[in-house]
């Protein structure tokens, strides 16, 4: 495969799998949990059996998708290193607001897998846990997707600006 | 709350002193406050950028 092509395609995906990732992430954030105290008791199952577990397991494989296709895209294109360094080994200021963002898309995606989704699983009831442990998982796993759609917006401005950058 | 009022219709409370037993509110509790805090972190890693790049 041409290597052009080849790079065409990986950012193809790397973009795809983002946009769903991002874009449940704020499903939950801007929709979703502001909802929740509108919503009748007796219509709440449907939110917490059914709908929330569906969002959680796109959400998280979105989230792994992202960083092994934006990983993999940079190593392609020879920038992992400078990217990762934050560009103080060259590369200039694209390349580090490429990587200050590829520090920040890291972060979030640890704070789905090891913080997130865990928490919900008891939050949900995903898995067995004492009823006064719901509250506290639901809050942290609420607090950390809070920080996710804080990192979100620089997150975002580097990537865009390492193709169009500001200067 | 404390208040300093000088007339039944004004009121003045500059700042609210947290009593005991009640925690300080997360700013990530509130959304607007979360998308500010976004912006702003946004025009930081700009002039963080801006600094390694010189």
């Amino acid at each position: 495969m041409d290597m052009d092509f080849a790079l065409h395609l990986v950012r193809w995906l790397h973009v795809i799998s983002g946009v769903m990732w991002i874009g449940l992430l704020w499903y939950l954030n801007f929709v979703q949990v502001p909802t929740m105290p509108k919503i009748p008791d007796e219509m709440k199952p449907a939110i917490g059996k059914h709908i929330a577990p569906a969002v959680l397991f796109w959400f998280r494989w979105s989230a792994a998708a992202t960083v092994f296709f934006g990983l993999l895209l940079a190593w392609m294109s020879g920038y992992l290193g400078s990217a990762l360094a934050i560009g103080t080994n060259g590369g200039g200021m694209a390349m580090s607001l490429l990587g200050i963002a590829m520090w920040f898309g890291l972060i979030m995606a640890f704070n789905v897998w090891f913080v997130i989704w865990p928490n919900q699983k008891i939050a949900l009831g995903i898995v067995d846990a004492p009823a006064e442990k719901k509250p506290g998982s639901a809050r942290r796993a609420m607090l950390f997707s809070r920080t996710n759609t804080l990192l979100s917006i620089p997150m975002l401005y580097g990537m865009v600006a390492f193709q169009n950058p500001p200067f | 709350m404390y208040r300093v009022c000088s007339t039944q219709r004004i009121c003045y409370s500059p700042i609210r002193v947290i009593t005991e037993g009640e925690t300080m509110k997360n700013p990530l509790e509130s959304l607007p406050t979360t998308v500010v805090l976004g912006v702003v972190l946004t025009v930081i890693m700009v002039i963080v950028a801006q600094g390694i790049a010189a």
